[in-house]
């Protein structure tokens, strides 16, 4: 009897990491990654539900089913996890058929993401799904919302800082090195005159600028038509009472 | 019957007037020029193409009977070292290699100095420069720090130098341009704007000094400039008295050719600081004349001291007037890199270490 008691707690701790592990982050509808892209995605995007209780799912679809950006994600993030037992995540969501990628976000989410500039979106992502790194961009992605939710340690922004600061050190330190250097009076020559040349002497008697052809080049201004919730701006909506907030743009 | 061909100022491709429009038209990169500013182009390179004159009238007298008599001359066997003295000075010993096997010469020196600057840094003054020079400087290699910085020999020298004055009539010739862009519906539209820039005058020199001694390293020379010319007096034999002067063994046009250099250098950039609200300036052509090109021998007042580290002999040199000092005695570069990688080291230390408390206190977010 002792022993099946002990089994059972021991199965109750472990449950919420079952559930954790059972969990799937990533819905490769389109079948753009591969068995072991989506095992390493899943597995970051578990760290980081067990760290943070944040749910992020990445999404592939071939198919939008003509609803448009916003609703499709809104609605595929609704019916693809409960927002009753899950109500804090985020899900990125690459649609091939309209080259849109859309971030909706729920609960915690809407405050973390939605808010943000949509730019903060399209300089972790768009690069990479313009270049066909899918699992770059998703990778990326869970590492940005990591980061948003994580602040670093002191210590840990301080070793991010360190490769600046070496240089920064690297520079004072030549400039030291130079002015030590600058104080032994090594013999050197001479390059000009100036100090032998008798003041104000300096006599123009020509002095003239003439205006011989112009050029004119014309470069088009590149418009980013991509950036689809651009400009800082947002959507919101709702699912069966749950509220959503969403940002997205174009590859 | 010659036919005057203007060239594009762009491409260098024979230009054609154009009647309709009334101006001049390149074939070639299709560039289009009013006829006043191609002749105008025309006429500046053709006085630019001058032939460069940078030669200088000499000024050497020679000696009279009198100073002669009044001038004692040695040779060195050991380093041929030429020198000169007043004739109640005793040389014992050569002023460069400090050898004793000095033998006295015919004095027949054919360069007379005109000048002379007289020494106003006594000798304990020198000797007192030359040992601190090796306190405070952190760059200086060991072998000078292990023990005392003996003076080997300490020599009053009056080195002789070519003294040169001119005007230096100059013409020259950049292209600039200028840039400017705005917007243009869905262009951005940057217009070059190419100018021909035409600068000609003078710029006078007054006794720009040339080392006129073989012995002597002009690097040397040179790294104690400027002595004040305006405290030279007239040379007499008497004023050499108690020094050595080396005779001028450098003819005078290797020195002319160290003179161009330096008044070309300087013209250059004089000329040039009067071009200005260009976004780029490069040269195209440079032409400078000496106009009343003079040259004066003179002697200048310098301490040699010499120094003797396992076996070499470093030179220190302090300019006997103004006390400016130089040396060829080296820098040691594993110091250099030490400092430059201690002080980049302390620098990121204190940099990662004031990272690490803002994140403390929260300052940092």
């Amino acid at each position: 009897m002792k022993r099946v008691l002990m089994i059972l707690a021991l199965l109750l701790l472990l449950a919420p990491l079952t559930q954790a592990q059972e969990m799937s982050h990533v819905s490769d509808l389109a079948d753009r990654l591969t068995a072991s892209e989506r095992q390493r995605l899943q597995q970051q995007a578990s760290e980081l539900f067990e760290l943070t209780g944040f749910d992020v799912i990445v999404h592939t679809t071939n198919d939008s089913q003509r609803k448009g950006p916003k609703d499709y994600s809104f609605d595929y993030y609704h019916s693809f996890r409960d927002a009753a037992r899950y109500p804090d995540g985020a899900l990125l969501a690459i649609m091939f058929d309209t080259r849109d990628y859309y971030e909706a976000a729920r609960g915690k989410g809407i405050s973390l993401l939605t808010y943000r500039e949509s730019d903060d979106l399209a300089r972790v992502v768009q690069s990479k799904l313009s270049d066909g790194d899918y699992y770059g961009a998703f990778s990326g992605y869970i590492r940005y919302v990591r980061r948003l939710l994580i602040p670093p340690t002191p210590m840990e922004r301080a070793i991010s800082l360190l490769p600046f600061l070496l240089i920064g050190g690297l520079v004072i330190g030549l400039v030291y090195a130079l002015v030590l250097k600058g104080k032994l009076k090594i013999a050197k020559s001479r390059v000009g005159a100036q100090q032998y040349v008798v003041p104000n002497s300096l006599n123009l008697t020509d002095a003239r600028d003439l205006f011989m052809y112009q050029t004119v080049t014309r470069r088009k201004i590149e418009t980013n038509t991509s950036r689809g919730g651009g400009g800082g701006g947002f959507s919101s909506g709702s699912r069966g009472g749950t509220s959503y907030g969403g940002r997205g743009g174009k590859f | 019957m010659s036919t005057l061909t203007y060239k594009c100022p762009s491409c260098a491709a024979p230009l054609t007037y154009d009647g309709r429009a009334q101006e001049l038209t390149c074939g070639s990169c299709g560039n289009s020029f009013d006829p006043e500013t191609v002749i105008a182009i025309n006429q500046i390179e053709q006085e630019d193409d001058r032939p460069e004159d940078m030669s200088w009238q000499v000024e050497d007298q020679g000696f009279t009977e009198e100073e002669l008599s009044q001038t004692r001359a040695f040779n060195c066997s050991s380093c041929g070292a030429q020198l000169f003295m007043e004739d109640t000075t005793v040389a014992t010993e050569c002023a460069f290699c400090g050898s004793p096997s000095i033998i006295p010469a015919q004095f027949t020196e054919e360069t007379r100095p005109e000048r002379i600057i007289p020494f106003k840094i006594e000798k304990a003054q020198a000797e007192a420069m030359f040992r601190d020079y090796f306190k405070g400087r952190k760059l200086i290699p060991n072998l000078f720090l292990k023990g005392p910085n003996r003076i080997e020999e300490i020599r009053k020298l009056y080195v002789p130098y070519w003294l040169f004055g001119c005007q230096a009539d100059a013409r020259m010739t950049y292209r600039g341009t200028t840039v400017s862009t705005r917007r243009s519906g869905q262009y951005m539209v940057t217009t070059t704007r190419h100018f021909l820039i035409h600068r000609a005058g003078t710029l006078t020199f007054s006794d720009l000094p040339v080392d006129a001694s073989e012995r002597l390293d002009n690097t040397i020379s040179e790294s104690i400039e400027p002595f004040n010319t305006k405290e030279a007096i007239p040379f007499a034999p008497h004023t050499l008295s108690g020094a050595q002067a080396n005779r001028a063994d450098v003819d005078q046009d290797t020195c002319q050719q160290r003179a161009n250099t330096r008044v070309r250098s300087t013209t250059d950039s004089a000329f040039r600081g009067t071009v200005s609200g260009y976004a780029t300036v490069v040269p195209q052509s440079s032409n400078i004349q000496i106009v009343n090109g003079t040259t004066l021998p003179a002697l200048y007042p310098v301490w040699l001291i010499t120094t003797k580290k396992e076996g070499k002999t470093y030179i220190f040199a302090i300019n006997g007037q103004t006390g400016e000092q130089t040396s060829n005695i080296p820098w040691s570069r594993a110091k250099f890199f030490g400092r430059m990688l201690g002080m980049a080291a302390g620098v990121a230390a204190a940099g990662f270490a004031a990272v690490f408390v803002l994140g403390m206190l929260g300052v940092l977010k």
